[in-house]
């Protein structure tokens, strides 16, 4: 994202943001939606995030534990 | 008797249980200790003397009246400073929390003291458990008992520091992203990261609740089970706490010593991420480590793994919108209270958008699936490191809120981010020194709930090597 698109953004939350932090954060946003580019992009609608607290107990996830 | 602050914590529970050692011995060998280390490291924010004094006495009268004692009774052991005790300051690393004093008590924290644990004091940590390095603009760099010019790792500096050199015979930390493995490893002690919802969180400062996980720092496998055993199970109070019962964690270690121990134990080393771009002499001792584990019979696998680096960025998406959330009121009106690198960090979070934070946290579930069935269906626990390379010294990671940051920072935590988004158990054991004299890591994966399998394969190879449990010469 642009910094200075960025840095309204940021602002409309009610935090003070100078231009120079902005643009340290849209350094740190560019290997996020990189990730997001790579590993999202065929995520399925039908996945929820409560399942993932159900797929941590589940017996697919359980294996030799002792 | 010989110093006892050098005894291990189930040497220590053994002599108290004999009668060889009492409470009050006990507790005035590490105070006076702490009193010549502390003003080195710089590990301790507050201490309670009277306070645990009080206990020590408390436990030893129980004693001679024949009253049950409990499975730490009488030992000395010291928190990160972000675990709540009803009617005490707890400063989170910070100045704004400088005078917070919660009305509740966290629940591990009731647990150690139902346990009979003598709390002798809050540690140092990075300013709200943000860092990974063991800065800190308030309280001082907690320096590492090694070589006091490296960084001690963080979040929990203080519970690394004081373990290694000492000063107490365990203590807890958080790890949202590494926060007890890496001063675990880079102060050349044991620490577990717990599977998310194993221990509870209730009474801990949050984070990021999804992935926070309070774990524990001890001097060795056997300890660190021992306090972990006391630690996990269910919880009532805290909503995140699994029901799932805890396992016999002790139990699981009781043929370590045994030539043979692991026969049928899988281990991966994964093809990708892991040991990309590591440094040669982390490499060898890594390899030396593993050399040990087949001596036992474990038989050792390469394994494919996904993108693990784009999940370790991809974590940041859940971890800074999570993060911003509880300090929002303080960014709009302390601003100025918060260290630069912290508040940087922070930033972050008001950058990632709503989407891109719930298709981050939905994907957790998709990237789990496929870590089980293409990873974990080939072994029964990763084999990788800690840290790509030798503890760095404090002058190459002071980087403050400056540009070079995150990319200083997020090479830290390579290898232990991701496994906090999925949400996996990580047992880090010291496995060596390196030529500077600084300790390393194997760090042990497992699949959900699987502690018990990695405290035995822990204790397998600190029974057959010697470079298990190191003690610094501080």
């Amino acid at each position: 994202m642009d910094s200075r698109v960025l840095l309204q953004v940021m602002t409309a939350s009610g935090v003070k943001v100078t231009a120079d932090e902005a643009e340290v954060v849209a350094r740190s946003l560019a290997p996020i939606e990189h990730a997001e580019s790579e590993l999202l992009s065929s995520l399925s609608l039908d996945i929820s995030v409560a399942q993932f607290v159900g797929l941590l107990e589940s017996d697919t996830a359980a294996g030799r534990n002792t | 008797m010989n110093d006892p602050t050098t005894l291990s914590l189930r040497q220590a529970v053994r002599l108290m249980t004999d009668g060889h050692l009492n409470a009050e011995a006990l507790l005035e060998a590490c105070l006076d200790r702490v009193a010549r280390v502390q003003p080195k490291l710089n590990c301790f924010v507050r201490l309670r003397p009277e306070a645990a004094r009080s206990a020590a006495r408390g436990a030893d009268l129980a004693v001679r009246q024949g009253r049950a004692s409990g499975p730490l009774h009488g030992i000395p052991l010291a928190h990160k400073d972000m675990f709540y005790r009803a009617g005490e300051v707890c400063t989170c690393g910070s100045k704004i929390r400088a005078d917070f004093v919660p009305d509740l008590t966290a629940t591990v924290l009731a647990r150690l003291d139902a346990a009979g644990a003598i709390d002798i004091g809050r540690l140092n940590m990075a300013e709200f458990a943000m860092g990974p390095t063991g800065h800190n603009e308030h309280f001082g760099r907690c320096r590492n008992p090694w070589n006091v010019e490296h960084i001690s790792g963080g979040s929990s500096s203080g519970s690394g520091a004081a373990v290694a050199a000492g000063l107490v015979f365990g203590a807890l930390g958080s790890d949202t992203g590494g926060s007890v493995r890496l001063p675990a490893a880079a102060c050349g002690v044991v620490g577990i990261k717990p599977t998310h919802g194993r221990v509870s969180t209730f009474g801990a400062m949050p984070l990021s609740h999804s992935l926070d996980t309070v774990g524990v720092l001890a001097r060795d496998v056997g300890d660190c089970a021992k306090l972990f055993s006391i630690l996990a199970g269910p919880d009532a109070s805290d909503a995140a706490s699994k029901r799932k019962p805890a396992d016999e964690y002790e139990g699981a270690m009781a043929h370590a010593g045994e030539e043979g121990s692991l026969a049928g134990v899988i281990v991966g080393v994964p093809s990708r991420h892991y040991y990309e771009a590591i440094d040669d002499e982390v490499a060898a001792l890594l390899a030396a480590s593993r050399r040990v584990l087949e001596r036992q019979g474990a038989k050792i696998v390469d394994v494919p793994i996904g993108d693990h680096g784009a999940i370790n960025d991809l974590s940041n998406a859940v971890l800074w919108p999570e993060a911003v959330s509880l300090h929002l009121p303080w960014l709009r009106e302390r601003p100025q209270d918060y260290a630069a690198q912290t508040r940087a960090r922070l930033l972050v979070g008001l950058g990632v958008s709503a989407p891109l934070y719930m298709s981050a946290a939905r994907a957790r579930t998709a990237l789990l699936q496929e870590f089980l069935r293409d990873t974990f269906s080939r072994c029964d626990m990763l084999h990788v490191p800690v840290l790509k390379r030798p503890v760095p010294t404090a002058a190459e990671t002071d980087v403050g809120g400056s540009p070079t940051m995150a990319r200083t920072l997020a090479q830290i935590v390579a290898n232990t981010r991701p496994l906090n988004y999925l949400g996996l158990p990580a047992l880090s054991v010291p496995i060596g020194l390196t030529r500077s004299g600084l300790p390393q890591a194997m760090q042990l994966v497992g699949r959900p709930f699987a502690e018990a399998l990695l405290f035995r394969v822990g204790a397998a190879y600190e029974a057959k090597s010697d470079r298990g449990a190191l003690r610094p010469p501080i």
